[in-house]
């Protein structure tokens, strides 16, 4: 069972990996798109890009991880060297 | 909540689990009440009569308890003097994710760090921005890239970390450990002098004594609260002072939120409170002066790039900077397997978001404040109610507050300095406020009362001295690991004879197998080099020229130049060779250090004198800064070290076969 589901297991890993890896790279594009073309404009006063880099993109990244973590964790990967 | 997330509210069964023999929630509850309850008695004497040193002193005395009862604490535990090597080195390496975010976040919001947000969002703001992002991306990417390819327990400096996963060599390995761990030590160096220097420029402001008395009387806490415990003990002190650090940012400026917009949630209130109406007035000035006004923010131009390129580089030299950062590698360490640390990251980041959010508020409604008192009057009206300008001039030879480019002496300085003319108005581009004022200034610019910033004050303090304690633990690790213990196997052993006795030994740190090193004398020198770090770390905060917001980037950017592309690709490029590795990390040293000299300084270490070197970014007519020389090396690094790499693997295949 073990020797079966091992291949499966460590394939998911590199999915969940790559997700998040890609996840975070349309994160990372998006916000240099906004703060490029939208910097300047205004929400409640305040420059957006101000708002997306030291608020939501640092939420949004927390969020990934934490979604990563728990991918890891259902996958019990601990560490390259288990 | 979810405890999938390492929540901070665990049950009681799970106190043991936080991996400090505390609770991760009622020992904060604890100290931040008590702190409480004493600024409040700081408060009421304030009141009735207390002067501001004794006020500052009485405050400033929090941080001091903090790491002394710490260090008692962690003796009755029995880490005093023990022989557990796991404990001083990496706190037991069992911290759950919110301890460890806690204590990292009180790690990475050090006081330069503070000081150099400020003064980029008082001035350029893009700069400041280009940092955070990459900084942000940097936390990311070491989640995603690295974290999963670690070992699940042990020691992590950097020089393990990628060596172990090279083909061994037995000269090329030990050099490139050597040279990583030097690397590691310079960078953890940079971090320890420009906290000291920080943190006594700070002390000299409000009491009588030399900055060299200042810098031993920062470091003093810290060094005995690590000699007793080392990791364990700065893991718990910096968990505590965490709550000061963020009191220290947020306490003021929600009072300058609800005092100005009556909405006590800055970073919210401050764009149409504050934010707007300076912009406007700078405008209405703008059309009835014809000074030239210097700065983007004072142009309404806040939140506008003037290049992408110079923007993109410094993004990816300081996201490539975080991901080598050996301050995080050493926080990570204590924590075991990959879901905590991708969680301890993740918490870090919602903490840091907080603060960081917080700082553009605090300039916004300090530089209100300023400005209404200030901007477009007559200097004469300055007679009345500008103490605290004169005040803070009269400071430290009025490099504080200068008016006109002179110091804001009194009156007759401003005047003079300002064309003699006593009907002149002043403009924004007149003012050049430190951003210590900003920081420490608030309750005499504004009518906050001083307790908020005698926390300020205490906090920063905090700042410097928990990111100083960390890069000491750095060094000492790096040095232990990398460099005097490198060959020998270490074990739990309490004598030579126990030790060569033990064959199996989890922390061994190479393919050696000469005798173990008794932990016992492994700490007894750990604890040498703290009180060597100590003298020596105080000694370079007196004789380095480097203003302390460009020593964290120097650090940041000599990371990135040398140990990050080499990291990448021992993690992630398998035919890496640690010859390969070698060939890539020695010239982008090299380059590294004669970029970053040549830019700042020209060839005789004198800054502006004309023979400064200006390089352009790559494919931008942008010059090159420090903070971005990181874009023009880590390319050619990755490129030597993947062809000679490549050469050294077949030379290896060919002797291979020929031995066949």
């Amino acid at each position: 069972m073990i020797r079966w589901i091992r291949p499966f297991r460590k394939s998911s890993r590199t999915i969940s990996l790559s997700i998040c890896g890609a996840l975070f790279a349309l994160l990372f594009c998006l916000l240099f798109y906004l703060v490029w073309h939208h910097g300047a404009d205004t929400v409640m006063g305040i420059p957006l890009q101000l708002m997306l880099i030291t608020i939501i993109f640092p939420l949004l990244t927390a969020g990934l991880l934490f979604w990563l973590a728990r991918k890891f964790e259902e996958l019990a990967w601990q560490g390259d060297d288990e | 909540m979810n405890n999938r997330l390492g929540s901070p509210f665990k049950t009681s069964s799970q106190i043991e689990s936080s991996g400090l023999g505390y609770s991760p929630v009622i020992l904060p509850v604890f100290v931040v009440g008590l702190t409480s309850a004493y600024l409040l008695i700081a408060n009421i004497l304030g009141k009735i009569g207390l002067d501001q040193a004794g006020l500052f002193g009485m405050v400033t005395i929090i941080p001091v308890i903090v790491f002394l009862v710490t260090a008692f604490g962690t003796r009755i535990s029995g880490s005093w003097g023990s022989q557990d090597l796991a404990l001083f080195t990496r706190a037991g390496g069992n911290i759950n994710a919110w301890s460890n975010a806690l204590a990292g976040t009180a790690e990475w919001f050090s006081l330069y760090l503070i000081i150099g947000i400020i003064s980029a969002l008082s001035a350029t703001n893009h700069d400041a921005s280009a940092i955070l992002t990459g900084a942000f991306c940097g936390f990311a990417f070491m989640a995603i890239l690295i974290f999963p390819k670690l070992p699940q327990q042990g020691p992590l400096t950097l020089a393990r970390i990628i060596t172990s996963r090279l083909h061994y060599s037995n000269f090329a390995t030990h050099l490139l450990r050597f040279s990583i761990a030097i690397i590691v030590i310079l960078c953890a160096m940079a971090f320890l002098v420009g906290q000291i220097k920080a943190g006594s420029d700070v002390i000299v402001l409000y009491f009588p004594m030399s900055r060299t008395w200042a810098s031993i009387l920062l470091l003093a806490p810290v060094v005995i609260t690590l000699l007793s415990g080392g990791m364990r003990s700065l893991t718990i002190a910096n968990m505590l002072l965490v709550w000061l650090i963020g009191a220290a940012i947020l306490l003021p400026v929600i009072w300058l939120s609800f005092h100005i917009t009556g909405n006590p949630v800055p970073q919210l209130s401050y764009g149409n409170g504050a934010l707007q109406p300076i912009m406007q007035l700078e405008e209405q000035l703008a059309q009835i002066s014809s000074s030239d006004l210097d700065n983007e923010f004072e142009q309404g131009n806040f939140g506008r790039f003037s290049s992408f390129s110079s923007f993109f580089a410094t993004v990816v030299s300081m996201m490539a900077g975080t991901l080598a950062l050996p301050l995080l590698y050493s926080r990570i360490s204590c924590s075991t397997g990959v879901a905590i640390r991708l969680r301890s990251i993740g918490w870090m980041l919602i903490l840091i978001a907080l603060l960081v959010s917080t700082l553009p508020a605090f300039v916004v409604f300090t530089k209100f404040e300023i400005y209404r008192d200030l901007v477009g009057l007559p200097v004469i009206r300055l007679e009345n109610g500008m103490d605290w300008l004169m005040n803070w001039a009269n400071i430290d030879e009025g490099k504080l507050a200068l008016i006109c480019g002179k110091p804001a002496f009194d009156l007759q300085s401003i005047i003079a300095a300002c064309g003699n003319d006593p009907e002149y108005v002043l403009m924004p581009s007149d003012l050049q406020i430190n951003p210590i004022v900003t920081l420490l200034g608030s309750s005499e610019v504004t009518e906050m009362p001083s307790v908020f910033s005698a926390v300020s004050f205490a906090g920063l303090l905090s700042a410097s001295a928990t990111t100083a304690g960390i890069a000491m633990m750095v060094v000492i690790n790096s040095a232990s690991e990398d460099l005097i213990f490198s060959d020998k196997k270490i074990s739990t052993a309490k004598s030579d004879v126990e030790a060569a006795n033990l064959n199996s030994d989890p922390l061994s740190t190479s393919q050696h197998t000469s005798p173990a090193t008794p932990v016992a004398r492994r700490l007894f020198v750990s604890r040498i080099m703290l009180i060597v770090l100590w003298a020596g770390g105080v000694w370079l905060a007196d004789v380095t020229p480097l203003p302390v917001t460009d020593i964290s980037l120097w650090a940041f950017s000599l990371a990135a130049g040398t140990i990050s592309p080499v990291l990448l690709l021992a993690i992630w490029w398998k035919p890496t060779t640690a010859f390969g590795a070698l060939t890539g990390i020695l010239p982008g040293f090299a380059a590294s250090i004669y970029l970053m000299i040549s830019i700042e300084y020209g060839s005789d270490w004198i800054a502006y004198n004309g023979d400064e070197l200006v390089w352009l970014i790559p494919f931008s007519d942008q010059p090159l800064k420090v903070v971005n020389t990181a874009i023009l090396i880590m390319p050619i690094i990755i490129v030597i070290a993947m062809i000679t790499s490549f050469g050294d693997g077949m030379i290896r295949k060919s002797r291979a076969s020929h031995r066949q």
